[in-house]
Order: C-alpha cells, then structure tokens, then sequence
C-alpha cells in the first residue's frame, strides 16, 4: 500500500493528465481512467492519514472496500459529506472498463468530469487538513 | 462485455493512445492504454467464442482455462505480469523507472501484435467454415 505522500503525488499527476485529455477532447475511456485515478488516489490520502486504508481484493483492485471505508471512516466521523461519497460510488458504478456500454464519448466524459470536479476539489481542501 | 468488433476497435484506440503517451513520456496513460489495449484484444478473442470477463480474476480464469491453448503459457505469463505491473504502479506505492515503461510498452506490442494474429486466424478460418456451410 502506498503511503499518503505517495497518494498525493499520485493524485496531482493523474488530475493533471486528465485535464489535458480532457482539454484535447481525446482518449474518453483513459480521461475517465485518470478522473478515477485522481479519486481514488485523494480517497486514499484521507485514508491513509487515518490509517485506514483498503485493503486490495486478490487479482482484483478494492473500489467497493474503499466505498465501505470512505463511509465508515471519513462519512461517519463527519470529515467527509455523504453527498461527496455518492459521488465517488457514481463514479465507480458507471466506469465501464469492459465496454459494458460500449466505447466512451465525448458526452459520457463530460458527465463523468462533471460529477469528479466537486469531490476532486472537496478532497484537495480535506487532504490540506491535519487529520483529527 | 462487448462484441467482438467494440472490443477491437476499443484495443485499437488504446494501442494508439499508448504509443502516443510513451512518445510524449506520460507513463501513467502509457501503462493504462497498453495494458488495456492487449486485455481488450484479449476480450475480443473472447467475444467470437461467445465468451465474457465480468472482472479481472474471470478475465484470469478464462485465460487459464481457455485462451492459453491458443495463445500459448508465454503470453499467459506475460499477460500477469503486465497486470500486475499496471496494479502496482497505477494504485499501489510504486513508480516505474523509465526502462520498465519502455519494457513494459514492448511486451504490450509484442502480445498486442500476437493477439491480433490469433484473431485474424479464428476469423479467417471462420470465414472459411461458414463458406462451406
């Protein structure tokens, strides 16, 4: 498991070269890859933080433990709003990396960074925080 | 879960944008694009046997039990390691270190390109038995 440093690192690079795709309108299924990515990662900040972190399904990557935990740990200690938590399983819940739904456009990308800026902001201002 | 041909086209914008992110040094769309770009060709190979990954470890399973006859154990092989490659550097603790981007492109090709051929040849001799039909 990474630590939060780590996490932040993580984070800002993959925000960065999700607003450039997503400024270029190109590669949708890899924006919304990275949208995730900065999410998860800025999640895992918080976590980490708290020593809470997910822990990693075998051959798998934990989306639905770090749901749980998110909830349990930074929802219920009321660090985190349940509305930005909605937020985070929307995002997982529609992150179709099979083509479940096909190949990503423009507007499903536009839907998907629309509904990340929010918890990807409200997380920065979080993570700047000292954990309590 | 997808046809065959939403898979491949899918594979094919990826392999792109891989080469793309690696010219420009942007490892992480580089691991994500190639390692998604052999997994949906992988998918896609699937597809004309009617078959589905539902998540990673099916997407195993099926590999084990099915495509490794057709793609032989080094690909199996490799496709893990590129799996787990991409797990670690993308949610895990790690960086990847230049070299293992390059490597790691290389392998992608490499089993992209095999990937491919295999595909080809299943369509191909399909296209032949329906001929027949």
């Amino acid at each position: 498991m990474a630590i939060a440093t780590v996490h932040r690192q993580k984070a800002d690079l993959c925000w960065k070269l999700a607003q450039q795709l997503y400024a270029e309108k190109r590669d949708p299924f890899l924006c919304m890859n990275l949208i995730f990515y900065t999410v998860l990662h800025a999640l895992e900040e918080a976590l980490a933080v708290r020593r809470k972190h997910p822990a990693a399904q075998p051959r798998g990557v934990p989306h639905a433990d770090r749901d749980v935990q998110v909830r349990k740990h930074l929802v219920g200690k009321q660090v985190l709003e349940p509305e930005m938590a909605d937020i985070y399983t929307e995002l997982y819940s529609i992150r179709h990396t099979f083509a479940e739904e096909g190949i990503q456009d423009q507007a499903f990308i536009e839907h998907y960074m629309g509904l990340a800026r929010p918890l990807i902001a409200r997380l920065k201002v979080l993570n700047q925080k000292p954990a309590s | 879960m997808a046809d065959m041909t939403t898979h491949r086209e899918l594979a094919n914008q990826l392999y792109e944008a891989a080469r793309s992110a690696h010219a420009a040094k942007q490892w992480p769309i580089t691991i994500d694009a190639a390692f998604y770009s052999v997994f949906h060709l992988m998918e896609a190979l699937n597809a004309v046997d009617c078959r589905d990954s539902y998540n990673f470890a099916d997407a195993d399973d099926i590999l084990t039990n099915f495509l490794t006859d057709q793609l032989g154990e080094r690909f199996a092989r490799n496709y893990r390691y590129l799996f787990y490659f991409r797990r670690g550097v993308l949610y895990g603790p790690h960086f990847p270190t230049e070299p293992q981007v390059t490597e790691f492109m290389q392998m992608c090709e490499a089993d992209y390109a095999h990937v491919l051929s295999v595909l080809e040849q299943r369509l191909r001799s399909r296209r032949v038995v329906h001929g027949h039909a």
